[in-house]
């Protein structure tokens, strides 16, 4: 399970780690041997806990279903909205996390790099490129996936020495962007963009947003959990590569280059959802 | 097998859901809105564990503080 995976990492942060389902005690805990799971699973048996924190799906309340899915909706009632809440030592929120769906769930590295953590896990399935322009090194947050999961991925962007590239607003130029291309069932979120610099072309005495120095794009994926994804996933050593297009204009103090496209690819290995 | 049926379950009950949603088509919920914000300080609780321990919110943060997962069902 990928929070056990991670259960290490926390504690060396001095950060504290527990999930809270509606299960009974006797079904967590039967969770917690088959899958090794050493972290707090705490039973909210009848959703007080889930309702106070005012996370209650009530798209699951039976009395709003149709009569054909009443019963199934009434196992399913009580269910939260999943997510993940940051906490301080004194229990204020200092971030969440949360999905629409609710067999999706952000993975922990994932959280990390969005909470800006530069070392957050190891980076995975990376790969390293360059162009007369810069240099990017990509990577995932996880390289083990299941569907359901929110990752990132990374790419860490240096432009070379003279180059810029181009940060969003009010411009012409093309922003410097991850397009993912493949698989098709991925779900892309908008890319989120650190701060840039503001450079001054004299030339044309415009001032626009770029990136200089070494800079991170984080582009979060959700691998959605479907009948056909889940088939795939479960096949014995199923692999997905996942593909992308970094796409981006670069410019010195007297040449704009033409807008470029670089391939770029991570190497998943599917999560095993059955274990003997 | 336990673990297979229990992940047929969820498949199942996925296409049933999903069946459901397509078929109301309700928009989906805007979930930032729900629950405690930032800045806000959590409701206090006491849970019970895995090893039936009860566990509120002091016993499970470390000195950075704690991760608290939502999480849907173990059971399926």
């Amino acid at each position: 399970m990928e929070l056990q995976s991670r259960y290490e990492d926390l504690r060396e942060r001095g950060v504290g780690l527990a999930v809270i389902t509606y299960d009974p005690t006797t079904t967590l805990s039967e969770f917690a041997d088959a899958r090794g799971i050493s972290f707090p699973l705490l039973s909210d048996e009848g959703s007080a806990t889930i309702r106070e924190y005012g996370l209650l799906n009530e798209e699951m309340n039976p009395e709003r279903a149709p009569e054909e899915r009443r019963a199934m909706m009434q196992r399913l009632y009580g269910i939260p909205y999943p997510g993940t809440f940051m906490l301080d030592p004194e229990g204020r929120v200092t971030a969440r996390f949360f999905e629409a769906a609710y067999q999706e769930r952000s993975t922990v590295s994932s959280i990390a790099v969005r909470l800006g953590d530069a070392a957050a896990g190891a980076a995975q399935a990376a790969t390293r490129v360059e162009t007369d322009h810069l240099e990017a090194f990509a990577w995932a947050t996880d390289d083990v996936v299941a569907p359901g999961n929110r990752l990132s991925l990374v790419v860490d962007v240096t432009p070379k020495r003279d180059m810029h590239v181009y940060a969003p607003g009010d411009h012409a130029y093309r922003v410097i962007r991850l397009r993912t291309t493949a698989p098709d069932f991925l779900r892309s979120h908008e890319v989120s963009y650190p701060p840039s610099g503001m450079y001054h072309f004299e030339p044309l005495d415009e001032t626009v947003p770029v990136y200089e120095e070494r800079f991170r794009l984080v582009q979060d994926v959700t691998i959605p959990m479907r009948q056909d994804i889940a088939e795939l996933a479960s096949r014995p050593g199923a692999t997905v590569r996942v593909e992308a297009v970094l796409e981006y204009q670069a410019c010195d103090h007297e040449v704009c280059y033409l807008p470029q496209a670089v391939p770029l690819s991570w190497d998943l290995s599917w999560r095993p959802l059955i274990r003997d | 097998m336990k673990l297979a049926r229990i992940l047929t379950f969820a498949l199942l009950l996925v296409s049933a859901v999903t069946l459901t949603a397509a078929a109301q088509a309700p928009a989906l919920p805007d979930v930032d809105r729900f629950g405690p914000q930032v800045g806000e300080t959590v409701p206090p609780f006491a849970l019970v564990d895995q090893h039936g321990a009860t566990r509120d919110l002091q016993s499970l943060a470390g000195p950075s503080g704690l991760m608290l997962v939502f999480s849907r069902s173990a059971d399926w």
